[in-house]
């Protein structure tokens, strides 16, 4: 408010001196100009008066007649410019005289030069003005004679007294008109001033809470960090997101949304003190400069509190939003000086934080830090790769066995991972990353690629693989009917009938937006589509029925304790005996051991996957493995 | 010449003696007298006439040739017959007797009559020159001067120590 009210009184200021300044050049301006015009006035005005003397006083110097003459000059007195005058005749000799200084008229004329008089015919005009003063010299002649000669002292105060006048006058005109040009651009001044604080706001404040915007924030940081390094002391950077906002968005619409980020700006500042920064640095991401904390578990107590007063519901129509906070926090000078550094300190915190459980803060660290660089140098390395036509990527087979003859119904496709350097990257490691970062749908592409070349490698070896289980992210289903179209595409230059797929999706993936009417692709395409890691998490068995899932597989972690876990051989035997209700296949995953092999087989599984088949392995592996399974099969006299 | 034809009376207020003075201040009067409808006068010069021969007349002759308003000064002398053709006629005490006739004869010929006599004036001589107080002066007779179809310009006028008829 004050800077408001300087900057009124500035622009006054500044207003008030250019219009004095242009009133004073103006008022000079006209101060010479009428000077110059009233000069010129009065001198024309004199020679004017010296003529008409001039010739009035002709006859008397023609007839040498002193007393007209003095008559005639006389009439000087009538006219406040001219102080004296003196009439000399031709010969030069003073004949009338009157008031005037007796030095500016002397008893003989002479000429400038003090030449005979008799020359002064074409002697040069003897008239000379001053800047007070002045001498008029009119020669006077008639009839083209010589007569005489005439000298008027004059002055010219009187054009003094006449500018003072104007002088006086002009400065009341320019007093009124700055008084008045005051007043009415008063109004109009201060709606300029408004609206450049305005612009100021919207360049530096978020429109929607008020509070300063990531440009504003970013100085402000930029400030905190040369504070801190200055003077000492810590700081804390809370790098603060929203959790679920965009339901509220979805749940309530935009206006609400909006109302609600108002609320948490407001709440956010809440439990900062009033010195602190709060700031919205876009969307559903905060931030928040701490000054002066002694420790850092003041920090984590100023966390502690957002998060508390944020976990108060919103009274939002048509019913209340609940949103949480995810915070990173960065400390200042300890986790560096550099702002754009800190932030993303901060920002890596805060996506530990929401990783751990949401409504969550997490001190930077320098292990989150060497996590965050190598995630993300296994994205620049899986998308050097993939942008390499796949160089170092490769696709490994696990067999499928029937559980009651052992022989090779299908192959589960798997991605691998060489790096350059020789070093085998764990799926476990890169399929995250790959989803995290939208590569896993190129990923997902290259497989299906990858997997046609090394059907037709092995066809040309003379093995037929009858089934491949391709796996499929939920994240590739994220872009609608067309994830079917390449497929079948791709599947349709190799000559591959879509028949021989199978696309193993988890249950998340079901539930996915958007996934019901791509699953729908799926199946009228042709595929076959299983429910990877089945067990583990939310499952709608509706779906099974909707989606006309063909096969179950069983997450290995059921698999692993049979048959002595009664708990996991209970659910197997559940999944098992509904599978078979619902005419849908069942593969165990991670069967080890015979004892397992035999207690799936008893329960009814009709499909056994596991490192007792096989690891997964190369496709050139895969060949060999074959021809083994079919030359044991053949033996066994089946 | 200017200076000369001026410098006389200048010289004269002080010892020029009453003739030449007189002379010089009719020759100055010339310029100021205009001839309103020519009559007889010759265009191209001015003429200052007279009869008999005298101190003034003596005095103007002094003036011949001398150049006013672009013109040549003629001084002659005349007969009566030929007073038509003067734009001044000096008229001395000499010519008293004859003024009945003379004057009548010119009164509306547009000749300038002066003289210097006391009396003339009031005789139909229009410009009488006089002594006073060891200056010249002039009485002027505007009726005599506006009946010859003359004008005598109000700056002489001003300096007559009379004007009469008007």
């Amino acid at each position: 408010m004050s800077a408001h009210n300087d900057r009124i009184r500035r622009s006054r200021r500044l207003s008030l001196l250019s219009t004095g300044l242009t009133l004073l050049i103006a008022f000079i301006l006209l101060m010479v100009h009428q000077y110059v015009v009233g000069r010129r006035l009065m001198v024309e005005e004199l020679q004017t008066e010296a003529a008409i003397i001039g010739a009035n006083s002709a006859a008397a110097l023609v007839f040498n007649d002193r007393k007209a003459a003095q008559e005639t000059i006389s009439a000087v007195r009538l006219t406040p410019r001219i102080i004296g005058g003196a009439l000399y005749r031709a010969d030069g000799l003073l004949l009338a005289r009157e008031g005037g200084d007796a030095s500016q008229f002397p008893e003989r004329l002479t000429d400038a030069a003090g030449q005979d008089p008799a020359a002064s015919d074409r002697a040069p005009e003897f008239t000379r003005f001053g800047l007070v003063n002045g001498l008029l010299r009119e020669n006077i002649n008639v009839e083209g004679i010589r007569a005489g000669t005439m000298l008027l002292q004059v002055s010219f105060t009187s054009l003094y007294w006449l500018m003072l006048e104007y002088a006086i006058g002009v400065l009341a005109i320019a007093a009124v008109a700055l008084v008045l040009a005051y007043r009415l651009t008063g109004r109009l001044r201060q709606r300029m001033v408004r609206a450049e604080a305005q612009l100021d706001q919207m360049a530096f404040y978020d429109q929607v809470t008020g509070l300063p915007n990531r440009r504003l924030f970013e100085h402000e940081l930029q400030q905190a960090v040369g504070r801190v390094s200055r003077e000492g002391g810590r700081a804390a950077l809370l790098f603060i997101d929203i959790d679920d906002f965009k339901k509220v968005n979805d749940s309530c619409g935009h206006e609400v949304g909006d109302q609600v980020l108002k609320l948490i700006g407001e709440r956010l500042k809440s439990a900062a003190r009033a010195s602190d920064v709060v700031a919205r640095l876009g969307g559903d991401e905060f931030a928040a400069i701490l000054f002066g904390i002694g420790s850092s578990e003041n920090a984590a107590g100023v966390a502690r509190s957002m998060i508390r007063v944020i976990g108060e519901p919103f009274a939002t129509q048509p019913m209340p939003s609940h949103v949480g906070l995810s915070i990173g926090i960065a400390l200042l000078p300890a986790d560096g000086v550099d702002p754009a550094e800190l932030l993303r300190c901060a920002d890596m915190a805060m996506y530990v934080a929401k990783t751990t459980g949401k409504n969550n803060f997490h001190f930077f660290s320098e292990e989150i830090d060497a996590r965050m660089r190598a995630a993300l140098q296994l994205e620049a390395g899986l998308r050097q790769a993939l942008s390499d036509g796949g160089q170092g990527l490769w696709v490994a087979y696990q067999p499928q066995l029937c559980a009651q003859t052992r022989q090779l119904i299908g192959v589960e496709a798997l991605a691998r991972w060489q790096r350059e350097d020789g070093q085998h990257v764990s799926p476990v490691e890169f399929i995250p990353i790959a989803e995290k970062s939208g590569l896993i749908t190129e990923l997902g592409d290259w497989v299906l690629h990858q997997v046609c070349r090394d059907l037709a490698v092995m066809r040309a070896a003379g093995v037929e693989v009858p089934r491949v289980s391709v796996n499929v992210s939920p994240r590739q289903l994220l872009r609608g009917s067309s994830v079917v179209e390449n497929f079948c595409v791709t599947l349709g230059r190799f000559g591959e009938p879509v028949t021989r797929f199978d696309f193993e999706l988890t249950e998340s993936a079901l539930m996915g937006e958007g996934a019901a009417a791509v699953l729908e692709a799926f199946r009228a395409a042709g595929f076959s589509l299983s429910i990877d890691d089945f067990g583990t998490g939310y499952s709608s068995l509706g779906y099974l029925k909707r989606f006309q899932v063909g096969t179950l597989k069983i997450d290995q972690s059921f698999v692993r304790g049979l048959p002595m876990d009664s708990e996991n051989a209970a659910i197997v035997e559940a999944v098992i005996q509904m599978a078979r209700a619902l005419n849908i296949s069942v593969v165990a995953e991670g069967v080890e051991t015979e004892a397992q092999a035999e207690f799936l087989r008893l329960a009814g599984c009709h499909i056994l996957q596991g490192y007792l088949f096989g690891r997964p392995m190369p496709p050139s592996e895969l060949v060999g493995y074959v021809n083994a399974c079919r030359g044991a099969w053949i033996s066994s006299g089946n | 010449m200017a200076v000369l034809l001026l410098a006389v009376p200048a010289q004269a207020q002080r010892q020029a003696p009453e003739p030449e003075l007189k002379a010089a201040i009719l020759v100055n009067l010339l310029l100021f007298v205009d001839w309103r409808n020519p009559g007889a006068q010759p265009q191209d010069r001015l003429s200052a006439c007279y009869l008999e021969p005298g101190p003034v007349a003596r005095a103007l002759v002094q003036f011949e040739g001398k150049l006013l308003k672009g013109k040549p000064l003629r001084v002659m002398r005349i007969n009566q017959a030929q007073v038509e053709g003067c734009n001044l006629l000096y008229l001395s005490p000499i010519e008293s007797a004859s003024l009945p006739d003379l004057v009548p004869a010119v009164s509306s010929k547009g000749v300038l009559l002066a003289g210097d006599t006391p009396g003339y004036l009031q005789r139909g001589v229009m410009l009488n020159l006089d002594i006073e107080g060891g200056r010249v002066v002039f009485d002027v007779n505007l009726r005599a001067v506006r009946q010859a179809g003359l004008a005598v310009s109000s700056k002489v006028l001003r300096l007559a120590r009379t004007v009469q008829g008007d």
